[in-house]
Parts: structure tokens; sequence; C-alpha cells
């Protein structure tokens, strides 16, 4: 491109004078008129190049002043990286919750089983009339343990049960923390595009773009909070705070 | 309170519709409903027999807060009491759900033992 020099009228002009000083034998004017379209060529180059300088420097203030670049670096990507840990963090709570009330129900499991074994021989002795009265005392004494102990164990593991119901609750706020990240991601790679677009129009190269951004949600909420990701003076930290809040609005 | 009313559950994961589902059970609330998002809930609610509406607040199509507006501003819906089972935490939020006539805001994770104490509540005023 900067080899092209701007075929104007002037130039035209002065090239029909060069042919005529030529054939009329006039070398004095043959060198002048080849200096002056030589430095009507440089002159060209020279306008070229300094409109290359300029789409450059415009390249680089606009990427610069594309602030969601500098938000998504700054503060989107650790804020993703937290979100992140959170969710690590969150599903080995809920697994060890899980682990821990089944591990404490199984003992509970295995008494009732137990003991409804070695009861149901005792009864069917007892029904085929192989048991003496005294052993049968015993025996009425154990059933009466073993039902009080049942009941108990039973209690106990619909604990354990409710315990392992509410550790799932952790998929519904993971979830609505990764759909966050994948929206920055999404974010990130609009910006990357945008980039690319806006460096090859100045060079003149035809973008290869990917799909169109997305648009932002009508209204972003903040979803589940997450610690050192929550902007501390507006969230409230937790039931009682927000119980708090709307006693003093007369709730 | 009484135990046979209808519940109707909304929420977009389906892991908490059915968490909320087995908590109100263990309540002795038996008759309940899903949606997953205020606009299949609107159907639901139109169709009569709704008792008690809770629902949370961040889900596709229509969300929490616009269900719960879209409910007091219906004739037929007005009165009708809804607890918001939510992430959402941020100050002006709860003053949103306040001022468009919410009657509990639980926040997640919650315990089975809040929930039955916003219930208690809810209809301890009702009643």
């Amino acid at each position: 491109m900067v080899d092209d020099v701007v075929i104007d009228e002037a130039f035209i002009k002065r090239a029909k004078d060069l042919v005529a000083s030529a054939e009329a034998g006039n070398d004095e004017e043959v060198k002048n008129i080849l200096d002056e379209l030589a430095t009507m060529k440089e002159t060209s180059l020279f306008q070229e190049l300094g409109k290359l300088t300029r789409e450059i420097h415009d390249t680089f203030n606009d990427f610069r002043s594309d602030s969601r670049i500098n938000e998504l670096a700054e503060s989107d990507i650790p804020d993703a990286r937290e979100r992140l840990h959170y969710v690590i963090n969150m599903t080995q709570q809920a697994a060890d919750t899980t682990m821990t009330q089944v591990e404490n129900a199984i003992p509970l499991c295995e008494n009732i089983t137990r003991g409804s074994a070695e009861l149901l021989e005792d009864w069917d002795r007892f029904t085929q009339r192989k048991m003496e009265v005294e052993e049968f005392r015993q025996l009425s004494k154990t059933l009466k343990d073993f039902l009080q102990s049942a009941n108990n164990d039973s209690k106990s593991l619909m604990t354990n049960l409710n315990e392992v119901l509410m550790a799932q609750s952790y998929q519904d706020i993971t979830g609505q923390i990764i759909y966050k990240v994948i929206n920055l991601v999404e974010d990130v790679e609009t910006s990357l595009v945008n980039l690319i677009k806006l460096s090859s129009k100045h060079l003149g190269v035809e973008a290869a773009t990917g799909q169109e951004t997305k648009k932002k949600d009508k209204k972003s909420l903040d979803g589940p909070v997450v610690p050192g990701v929550a902007d501390e003076k507006e969230t409230l930290s937790g039931q009682d705070e927000v119980d708090d809040l709307l006693s003093s609005l007369g709730f | 309170m009484n135990k046979d009313m209808k519940i109707l559950i909304v929420d977009d994961f389906s892991t908490m519709r059915r968490i909320i589902k087995n908590l109100l059970r263990d309540l002795g609330f038996t008759n309940t409903v899903e949606a997953d998002d205020g606009n299949t809930a609107v159907p639901i609610l139109n169709a009569g027999g709704i008792d008690f509406l809770v629902t949370d607040w961040n889900m596709p199509g229509m969300t929490g807060i616009e269900l719960l507006k879209y409910v007091r501003a219906d004739d037929k819906l007005s009165n009708m009491p809804v607890l918001m089972v939510t992430a959402e935490q941020k100050r002006e939020q709860i003053i949103e759900a306040a001022q468009a006539g919410v009657n509990g805001y639980i926040v997640k994770p919650f315990t089975a033992a809040t929930l039955k104490e916003k219930i208690d509540k809810i209809f301890e005023r009702i009643d």
C-alpha cells in the first residue's frame, strides 16, 4: 500500500512533461522532473506511514477504553476463582455431611436387624411351645427393651435421613454459582472477539468472528453469597440478619 | 393451620424442590405441587386450589419477585401467603420483597427448623 503513489492531475502533468522533455533531449529538465516525481512518491509514503501510526494509536486507545476488559481482568476473573473454590468447599461439605450421617445410621440399622433376628428366633420357640416359663419372662423383658431401643433408633434414623436430604441443597447453590462463572467465560470470549475485530479493522484484515455476544441478563441477580466475593456492606450474612431487617420493616 | 392445604413449590432446581417437598411432608404437609419458574407457576395458580406459595427468586423466565408481584396484583390470588426461599440476600432485595408483600423470607442454605418456624409464623398471623 505504501508503494502507491497518488496518481493525481499534477502527477500526470509532470509525467507528460517528462516524456516531452526526454523527447526534446532536455537532460536538465528530465533530471528536475524525476527529482520532483521522487519527492511526490516520498510524500505519499510518509502520509501512509502517518495514517498507519494513527490507526495503531487509535487501536490501543480503543482497547484501553474498553473497560469491560479491565473489569474482567481485575475483578471478575479473581471473583470466578473464589466462586469455584466455594463450590469445591460446598460440595465437599455436603459429601462429608452425607457420609457422616450414613455412617451414624448404619449401626442403628445393625441394632434393629440383630435385635429383631434374635427375637424372631425366641418367638418361634415360644409359638412352638418350646419355652420354659422363666425363659418366657426373660423374653418378655427382652422384647420390651428391643421395642424401646428400636423406637429410639428409628427416630435417630429419621434425623440422619433428614440431614442427608438437607445436605443436597448444595446442588442448587453451587449450580447458581457455576451458572455465573459460565456467564463470565462467555463475557471473556466476547471481549476477545471484540478485540480481534478492533485490531483487524485497523489492519484491514477480515476478522474471523465467532457468534455475536449474548445480551446481558435483563436484570442480573447476585445469587448465592460467596465469602470474599460479596459486597459486605450491601449483603446480609444469613437468616438472622435477614430476620432483623424484616422485623425493622415491621414484619 | 390446615395440614391439607395445597402448597405450590416453585424453584428451577429440582433438587431444591424435592428438599422443600420432603421437609414439608415431614411437617405434615403432603398436598404439594411443583413448578420450575414463574411462567409455569402462573397457570397452576390461575387454575385455582393453591393455598400457599413457596418460591425461589432467581429463576429463568419469570422470576420469583415477578411472580410475587403478579400474585399481589391479581384479584383472586392477592391474599395468598407467599414464602420466598432464595439465595438472594442483598439488603435492597429483601426490602424489595417486603415491599412487594412477601409473607416470609428464607435464605439458602436453610435448615428444617427455619422452614417450620417461618411457616408457623405466617399462619399464626393469618389464622
